[in-house]
């Protein structure tokens, strides 16, 4: 009988020592196709100091095999998981069909990250991907951890293109490392500001004249505030509000109050799913019977979900739309993303296909030349696979990339969001969907070029 | 004048789940003596199990009912096979096992239910206006449920034998075993009904935040905590007070200084009574003997 409290505690001081190594446990490290390749992930990346030497392949000598690991900079776990669980099986997608094809010599494998959408998370796993992992490039980050991986990068040399980075903070980032196949928050927000500001482009009978903004205090959505704020100001509308709010609070009823005192008839609401819901709802609940504009974040089916249909009906979304020329592609590429990972494309699954894409077709440019897939070639190598030179051949995917590549041509790779044609500060340009919530249903309302919106 | 009622309004509404969180909390702590770390799992439960309910089928009162039941059993299987075993040995074990517990069953949680949040099956409902300030029906069911949680506890302390006996066990146990209390039946009782709080405190959680997450309850606890010490820790009359002074006192920080530090008023409230009244508002009332 004494023993029994004895052997209590130590299953109790057990489980808490369990829980405990939970919460703090690194993210786990999985290769191409799931957990049990973790190890041939991190095994075949070089252990030498990549920081210094750029060099992170295991084989050193020029056309022989190469081992190319990719990392993964991504929250998969936390508020922002299903980012991570978007973009994963995209790019295991691509690089299973990259392996899969004879042309690279060697094969590329993706290390996994998680940056847990937050800053101090971030730089932890990009400094492992860095330096133990030996990645050569980054798939990622998003802006909610860019702040603190920026400076990593900068340390490595690692190259970064981000399928979901739209941060204003690399608009102007000035250095050649840096590459994403998302467009620029600046241009997100001048497409709400278009929307609201020109009623021909929902099809409104009049445009909104009091906008209101409520903006998250953190960095991925604090960049999305001054563009919306500039695009309002150039379609000769000041917002009426202009508000922010500590993100992840129990209530935002004073918030809200102050924002609906200046009775706006639109709101762009810049928070995390989680918050947008909770401040809807609180809005609706303060009485507020306006129309709701909200970014990419919330623009998807999970969030009407999380949200209720009934409360988003009528809200207008921001995204990320397919490249016009892109249509049968975009089509073909669900089907593929279906038959690999069972799952439909959904947010910045096609920005996905194309980053890794260009990272594979890069890596396979520097080997046909004879050289090695390191953090030092890499960039070059990026630009000359996806920006337009005389001469090019365009191509769409890697399977066309390989071909012209063997013949010895240079390639343009024009990929589902858009041409991928980098800039000086390794931004793109790409069009914008505004869609509506009708019968809980996301339905696109209109689709905006990038001409239309007269920016980067 | 209105602004200043309709804080007053949300403040009551905060203050209200704030206090039946803290009612079953410092329940438990007058008789058991020691302070409840997983306690803010038990309310996170209660949420999730509603969740569950209702996406089963279950109509939300029924979900809601099954959730405050479930959260009992929880807790009374907690004091079975973690508490029960340590009592005896100080307060200490027991803290340090509450915490532990607390990270594991949100672990479990998120185990069970994933990262992502889920949302909490409230009715959607326009606010109803009384004269210059509105009143989302959602807060006035809270208030009401508060009023009534904190009347029936009320009658169940003061009213009852029951009651008798969990006051006789939180003045002193030995002296109440000697008197004829089971006191063991009676820890047990009161981790059901500091349970059945603790879900209807999930509930109303649920009902404010509107989203369902598996650390919701271990980030209100906080709030909880500044509550029950603000009211004398063990004092069910002064967990309420306490509550209704951090919550109408968050509210009204939020409106008239910054709604960034919503967090920091609460506690600044804690730190500015006790410092007229060390021993809470309610010192020397008791159910726990010192």
């Amino acid at each position: 009988m004494h023993t029994r409290p004895r052997t209590r505690l130590t299953t109790a001081l057990a489980l808490v020592a369990l829980a405990t190594t939970a919460c703090s446990a690194p993210a786990p490290v999985t290769g191409s196709e799931g957990a049990e390749n973790g190890s041939d992930a991190t095994s075949t990346a070089s252990p030498a100091d990549p920081a210094t030497s750029g060099v992170t392949t295991s084989d050193t000598s020029p056309g022989s095999d190469q081992e190319v690991a990719i990392g993964l900079a991504l929250p998969f776990t936390g508020e922002y998981s299903w980012v991570g669980a978007n973009v994963q099986p995209v790019a295991e997608m691509v690089v299973e069909e990259v392996n899969a094809d004879d042309a690279f010599p060697g094969s590329i494998t993706l290390v996994q990250g998680d940056t847990e959408g937050v800053v101090d998370a971030g730089v932890t796993a990009a400094r492992k991907l860095a330096t133990a992992d030996g990645v050569v490039a980054f798939v990622g980050p998003t802006s909610l951890s860019f702040t603190g991986v920026r400076q990593v990068i900068e340390d490595t040399g690692v190259v970064m293109i981000s399928p979901t980075a739209g941060t204003t903070e690399l608009d102007d980032a000035g250095t050649e490392l840096f590459f994403r196949t998302v467009p620029s928050d600046s241009l997100g927000g001048r497409a709400i500001a278009a929307a609201i500001g020109d009623a021909t482009v929902l099809g409104r009978d009049a445009a909104f004249e009091s906008p209101a903004l409520l903006v998250g205090e953190a960095p991925a959505l604090v960049s999305f505030a001054e563009p919306v704020a500039d695009g309002l100001a150039a379609q000769g509308l000041e917002p009426v509000a202009n508000a922010s709010f500590v993100t992840g609070k129990q209530s935002y009823r004073s918030e809200i109050a102050d924002v609906l005192a200046a009775e706006p008839d639109v709101v762009v609401l810049v928070a995390a799913p989680e918050d947008s819901a909770q401040i809807m709802r609180e809005a609706f609940e303060a009485g507020y019977e306006g129309t709701w504009f909200v970014t990419q974040d919330q623009t998807n089916a999970d969030y009407v979900d999380l949200a209720g249909a009934e409360l988003v009906e009528g809200t207008y979304g921001l995204v990320e739309a397919p490249f016009a020329d892109a249509e049968q592609r975009v089509a073909d590429f669900s089907q593929r993303l279906q038959d690999f990972a069972g799952v439909e494309p959904d947010t910045f699954s096609l920005n996905t296909y194309d980053a890794v894409n260009v990272l594979a077709l890069a890596s396979l440019r520097l080997a046909l030349a004879g050289e090695q897939v390191t953090r030092d070639a890499l960039p070059d190598a990026i630009r000359a696979v996806g920006n337009a030179d005389d001469g090019d051949v365009v191509v769409t995917s890697y399977e066309e990339g390989t071909q012209a590549l063997q013949a010895g041509d240079e390639i343009d790779y024009q990929g589902l969001v858009g041409p991928v044609d980098f800039d000086d500060n390794g931004n793109i340009t790409a069009p914008f969907a505004i869609q509506e919530v009708v019968e809980g249903t996301w339905t696109t309302v209109t689709t905006l070029a990038p001409e239309d919106l007269d920016g980067p | 004048m209105s602004q200043f009622l309709q804080t007053i309004v949300f403040g009551l509404a905060t203050g209200s789940l704030i206090g039946v969180a803290a009612l079953g909390l410092t329940l438990s702590y007058g008789v058991t003596g020691f302070i409840n770390f997983a306690y803010g799992e038990l309310l996170t439960v209660s949420a999730f199990s509603t969740w569950l309910g209702v996406t089963s089928g279950l109509p939300l009162v029924v979900a809601a009912a099954v959730a405050v039941l479930v959260v009992a059993g929880v807790a009374l299987l907690l004091d079975h096979a973690f508490y029960q075993p340590l009592r005896g040995r100080g307060a200490m074990p027991l803290l340090i096992t509450s915490i532990g517990l607390s990270f594991v069953l949100q672990n479990v949680l998120r185990m069970g239910f994933g990262a992502d949040p889920r949302p909490f099956p409230v009715p959607l409902v326009r606010p109803w206006t009384i004269g210059s300030v509105f009143v989302p029906p959602v807060q006035a069911v809270v208030f009401a449920t508060a009023v009534i949680a904190m009347a029936v506890l009320h009658v169940l302390l003061r009213r009852t034998m029951l009651g008798r006996r969990m006051r006789a066990t939180a003045e002193n146990d030995a002296l109440a075993r000697l008197s004829g209390v089971r006191t063991t039946a009676t820890l047990r009782v009161t981790w059901v009904v500091s349970g059945l709080l603790a879900g209807l405190a999930g509930l109303m959680l649920g009902a404010t935040e509107t989203n369902v997450t598996a650390t919701m309850g271990f980030v209100f606890l906080p709030v909880v905590f500044a509550a029950v010490i603000l009211g004398g820790i063990g004092q069910p009359y002064g967990a309420m007070a306490g509550a209704m002074v951090v919550g109408i006192g968050m509210e009204l920080g939020a409106t008239y200084l910054s709604p960034d530090y919503t967090l920091a008023f609460a506690f600044a409230a804690l730190v500015a009574a006790l410092l007229f009244r060390p021993h809470g508002i309610f010192r020397g009332g008791a159910t726990r003997g010192t």
